[in-house]
This record gives structure tokens, sequence and C-alpha cells, in this order.
């Protein structure tokens, strides 16, 4: 039985909510474990709703809480002082245990350029500490995503939900930049996952559900019933992670 | 699969379905322009059936405007191929020259079950002419409609189930947005012929358990959109739903058995 650990969780609810999505940690939890997964890194809502030092205070709480959590911070530069400088958050993401970060740099999100001018330093903390940066695809286009991995070819990005329509850069992209990866609830089209083992290697993608919004079991079942090997599927759903943060994380 | 094995159990296993019936309702069969798609035989399709345990598809192919390409004909060959494991819509592009002769031609082949109907593509609105004369004229001949639908637009099935009262429709992806998933379960639970389709690349989590609340296991079907969409993400939204077995049978393939009166399988 495959044992997922799941790089892709919101929690904590949002100022607008839609449908039937679920934000509280411990019914998340409950849902993701009952699909199969053993553990999740989860940013909170409240971290773009709000502020992402108020939005990473509450994760800190949630993880305390809900032990199936691993914090994930949502990270940007500090040109304005609202924030920390790299080292000081270098120092901060160790003391709360955090593994990786979310980028959020759209203009109507938390608005400023992953190009070096804006972030270089921000990310030449994360590829020396060895922290991933997670990004969702919608955040930046795909000219930046290449010069962001070219000016930092030892940074780990993982692309966090994919249109399945946008698959097509990330063959190139994946196949040019060693530290990029691709987190696999976006990879809806009909034979992605497979072709994308076939064509780039199992080694660069990561297990996530988006759940909360999307269908965990749908997420598994990607995997699950992928026409790949065995040994693949192991790694996609939780040792490329484990590999990623250094850490185990399932049994 | 030993019955007394749940679904969830089976799929959480990596397990194929074996001795379950699967229908899926919502497939295509032709290779895509705008985005990636992995085809290169419909031996994919089986391969990928086969892995999960789906035992049929019923098959569109919605680009009939080639001199070549032949859509029916390509459809009876796939079916021809595959015996009792694919399944035909009729496709008219009402844009082609004698479309209306050409489902006559082709609708009493017993591999042609449904009709599919893509406003979008063909750019005409769900009450022009030309999809109102397919309405009645499925209506007539007991042959299911299955719609691409997005948006606000399921609300106007209301109106249409209610002027055509023989013609069963299929609202496929059920609207797609959250939103518009609402509305159609509303529209399915008022109108007995109105059924909804699974097939949808927002596998809203909840989505599904909702339309079988609101509108009954009976009138959700499993669609996957395969070759466009992943049949192992559309199954994992049922086999992993939180509803208990015998309404995931229903959606998984029982329900279009029924509506589409498909035979058992062969050696069943």
């Amino acid at each position: 039985m495959l044992k997922f650990a799941d790089c892709n969780i919101q929690v904590g609810q949002p100022n607008a909510v839609s449908g039937w999505r679920i934000y509280d940690s411990a019914q998340i939890a409950r849902e993701a474990q009952r699909c199969g997964i053993r553990r999740g890194l989860a940013w909170h809502s409240g971290a773009l709703d709000l502020h992402p030092l108020d939005g990473n205070a509450e994760i800190g709480q949630v993880c305390r809480t809900e032990p199936f959590f691993l914090p994930v911070w949502v990270c940007m530069p500090n040109h304005t002082g609202e924030f920390y400088d790299p080292a000081a958050l270098r120092a901060q993401l160790a003391e709360h245990g955090v593994c990786a970060v979310r980028l959020a740099p759209k203009y109507n999100v938390l608005g400023y350029s992953l190009a070096d001018w804006c972030c270089g330093q921000l990310l030449d903390m994360l590829d020396k500490a060895g922290i991933p940066a997670l990004l969702d695809a919608d955040q930046a286009d795909w000219e930046t995503v290449h010069a962001v991995c070219c000016a930092h070819p030892g940074l780990r990005l993982v692309i966090t939900n994919l249109y399945y329509r946008q698959a097509r850069y990330l063959f190139p992209l994946l196949k040019l930049h060693p530290g990029l990866y691709l987190e696999t609830s976006g990879l809806k089209s009909f034979g992605l996952l497979q072709t994308f083992c076939e064509q780039v290697g199992a080694h660069k993608l990561l297990f996530g559900s988006n759940l909360g919004t999307f269908s965990a079991g749908s997420a598994v079942c990607i995997v699950q019933y992928a026409l790949i090997s065995q040994k693949d599927k192991e790694a996609i759903a939780a040792r490329n992670l484990e590999l990623l943060l250094e850490r185990k994380l399932v049994d | 699969m030993e019955q007394a094995r749940s679904l969830a159990q089976a799929a959480l296993n990596g397990e194929t379905l074996a001795g379950e019936y699967i229908a899926d309702c919502h497939m295509h069969n032709a290779r895509v322009a705008n985005f990636f798609s992995r085809f290169d035989h419909y031996r994919d399709l089986i391969a990928q059936m086969d892995r999960i345990g789906v035992t049929c598809g019923l098959v569109s192919n919605l680009w009939t405007t080639g001199e070549c390409w032949q859509a029916h004909p390509e459809l009876l060959a796939m079916c021809q191929e595959y015996p009792g494991r694919f399944w035909g819509y009729l496709a008219p592009n009402p844009h082609r020259e004698g479309w209306r002769d050409e489902m006559e031609r082709f609708c009493g082949l017993p591999c042609f079950k449904g009709i599919k109907l893509h406003p979008v593509l063909h750019k005409l609105d769900l009450a022009s002419p030309e999809y109102r004369w397919v309405y009645g004229w499925a209506g007539e001949r007991g042959l299911p409609i299955l719609l691409h639908t997005w948006g606000q637009e399921v609300l106007r099935f209301d109106a249409l189930a209610r002027e055509y009262p023989r013609t069963a429709f299929i609202l496929g992806h059920s609207g797609g947005e959250e939103d518009a998933v609402k509305s159609a379960i509303g529209v399915a639970a008022r109108r007995e012929q109105v059924y909804l389709d699974t097939a949808c690349s927002y596998v809203w989590h909840g989505a599904l358990e909702a339309m079988v609340r609101g509108a009954g296991a009976h009138k959700v079907l499993y669609g996957s959109d395969a070759y466009w969409n992943s049949m192992e993400a559309a199954v994992g939204r049922v086999v992993l739903a939180q509803l208990p077995d015998e309404e995931k049978r229903l959606v998984l393939g029982l329900n279009a058995k029924r509506l589409f009166d498909l035979p058992d399988p062969c050696g069943a």
C-alpha cells in the first residue's frame, strides 16, 4: 500500500468560502489520512488573506495541535521592513521547524519580483539553507521560472497547482533545471504523469493534493492507477519529498 | 475483487477494480491541439481502462470537419475493434451539410448509444433551432444527450427539460465551476430526465457527495473526459468519495448501464 506525504495543503478559512471546501485543520488531516496520506506540508490562508507574519504564526499553532502537519511559511523579500531579512529569516525558519517556504509574488497577491534585483538575497539564502520553495504555477510566468532557475541553480523550486493545460511548458523546464520539481495534483490530462516519468523522470515529481479545495481521492489515484512502476509510484508518493527535505515522513 | 473489500480500500491498495461494472460516460477519441494529452491509439485507452477496471466507455469525436477524417465511421471502427469496450455517441456538427442525414444513417447501428453536443465548439446556443431539432429527434428515439456545460447555463435545462420531456439530458462537467455545480444539482433534482456527470478537471472536494445527496445517486454518471483528462483522477474522485459503496456503484456504472441500455459484459 502506497504511503503518501503531501507537499501541497492549505489550511485556514479564508475571507471568502466556496463550495464544499474544507478549511479546518483537523478535518483536513482526517480526510487526508482517510485517503492514505500520512503527513502533509501546510501553509495557512491567513498568510495571504491577512499578512505572512499572521498566517505563519497560525500554521505554527496548527502544527503544534495537529502533528500530521509540517509548517510551510509564506515568505517575501524585506525591502519594506515588513518581514525578515534573509539571515534573520533563516534563523526563524530553523527555530520554528519550517521545512519549506511558499512564494506568492504576483502583483495582486504579495506583489514583488522574483528577479535578483528584488529577490536575489532571499533566493540565495534558501539555496544555501537547502529549504525548498513552493510556487503556484499562476504566480509567475515560465520565462521568470526559467530565469530564477538559471540564476539559482542550487535552489529547490517546486511548482504547485499546475493547470493541466500548461503542462507542455514543464517538460523542457524540468529537463533543464536539476533543482526544479513538480507537484502532482494538477497532472490531470490523460497519460500526463506517465509521460513525465518517461520523459523527465519520476524523481522530479512530488505528490500533492491541494486538499481542502480538491479531492484527495483524486490526487491519490493519479499516482495509484498510473501506468508506471511501483518503484516510481513510491518515489512520487513520498520518497522524493523525503529526499528533498532530508527527513523521513512516512514509515 | 471480493465484494467484501470496500471500493475505497481497493483503491488505497492500488487494486484493479475487477468485478465491478464501470462505464465511463464521457470519453473522446482523438488528439488535442491546445494542451498535452497522450494519444497514440485506442489501445492507450484500453490499457488505462484495464488497469483501473473500467468495463466500457461511451466515446465521441468532436472534430467532424476533415476531408479524410470522418468521426462516425471512425467511432464505428473503434467499437468494432473493441466490442463491448467502447460505445459511440453521435456527435453531429450542425455546420456540416447533410448532418441530419448522417445521424439517421448511423443511429440504427447498435454501437451508437447517445448523442454528444458541444455548444462552445459549435458556437451554437442551447436553444438554437439546430439543437432543438436534436433534442426532439433524440427524445423520439430514446437516445440520451450528453452536452458540454460550463457555468450557470445549466439553469437553462429546467426549461429545456420541461419542453422536451422525453429527452434525457446529461450535463457534461455538471457546469464545472462550484456555483454552477450547485445550480446543476438543483436542476437534476427538479427534472427527472436531467443527469449529472463527474467529468471535470476541477475535482472539487465534496462536490460529488453533494451531487449524490442533492440529485440522488441514480442521477450521477461517472465520466473522465479521457483522452482529454485523466481517468485515474476521475475514478479516484468516486471510489474515495465519502459515500456508501452501493451509491458509488450506481455512479460508477449501473446508472449508465440503465440509461444507455448497455448489455452485460461479455462472459458475464
